[in-house]
């Protein structure tokens, strides 16, 4: 008995779904990320207990020279001259939303009399709350 | 005659649409940070002197220019202060825990004291996990700045030397 030679398959891979694969990657990527507009370069101090940032609060950066950056969250971070302008800049943003977050993004080896200033000047500008971002401690210290 | 013509099939190409995509991503990879920025929430007290006032029913954690800790005037090492904090507020749940912290001390140091207290309410009020935001129990944690001191002191004689 004579076998029917099966018909000839063309070799090939199916390409028509990598289109949508990488749109799905795409949203991904819009979705979960959002762009950087403070990148100040500190050294953070470490913690165990750490909540998540909300979206878009405003920044106020410290490097470990004392160099000031701030942003509101929703433009690029800009250089103030000095630690006393951080009521006016706070006042400003907290007139637009008064329940606007804050976050301080302060170097671990900075004196704490800094860190006080700010936070009594986002106090008299009635900040309903401040962040102090820290980076995750490992067990066993640093 | 009549010319016979090719009838060609209407596509529209999607060859290079992977390759767009593919363009678009590492596109956002590059420009983009992930959003996993965390840190320690402290709320901003309303008005100032409130807890000041109830001082000498506070724990009182006094951070020195060393980085070394008295807590209500003894020296204690930072994983002990949990515990002492917790027999405390496990009696009285209001009780206000006043850090304050030297202005030459390192930032550093009130971190880990303000995170060792974080966690010990991490632990004393585990609904707080859930998302719901009727569970919203704190330890009445206070950081006086150095103005509240300096009037705290002149109020009370010296208290905070």
């Amino acid at each position: 008995m004579k076998f029917k030679k099966s018909a000839d398959i063309r070799a090939y891979i199916p390409t028509a779904s990598m289109a949508d694969i990488a749109f799905l990657l795409i949203v991904m990527f819009i979705i979960s990320t959002t762009i950087a507009v403070d990148s100040t370069p500190v050294s953070l101090p470490r913690s165990m207990e750490r909540t998540d940032t909300p979206e878009g609060a405003a920044i106020i950066a410290v490097t470990s020279d004392g160099l000031i950056n701030v942003t509101s969250g929703d433009e690029q971070s800009y250089a103030i001259g000095n630690l006393g302008d951080i009521f006016s800049f706070a006042a400003v943003v907290l007139g637009d939303d008064p329940l606007h977050s804050f976050i301080i993004k302060a170097d671990s080896n900075l004196r704490y009399e800094i860190i006080d200033s700010i936070m009594d000047q986002l106090r008299q500008a009635k900040a309903p709350n401040v962040i102090l971002l820290t980076d995750q401690e490992t067990i066993g210290g640093q | 005659m009549r010319l016979q013509r090719k009838k060609e099939e209407p596509e529209i190409p999607t060859c290079s649409m992977a390759d767009i995509a593919f363009l678009l991503i590492v596109l956002f990879m590059i420009t983009s940070t992930f959003a996993v920025s965390k840190g320690i929430l402290f709320n901003l007290p309303k008005e100032a002197p409130a807890t000041l006032a109830r001082a000498e029913e506070a724990i009182y954690i006094h951070i020195l220019e060393d980085g070394a800790i008295l807590v209500d005037q003894k020296p204690m090492m930072i994983r002990e202060i949990q515990e002492y904090v917790r027999n405390k507020v496990e009696i009285n749940r209001t009780k206000p825990v006043i850090i304050h912290c030297e202005p030459n001390a390192l930032y550093a140091n009130m971190v880990d004291v303000f995170d060792e207290l974080k966690q010990l309410e991490f632990d004393m009020y585990p609904e707080n996990r859930d998302d719901d935001p009727t569970n919203d129990k704190h330890i009445n944690i206070a950081i006086p700045s150095r103005k509240e001191i300096e009037a705290w002191s002149e109020l009370l004689g010296g208290v905070s030397e």
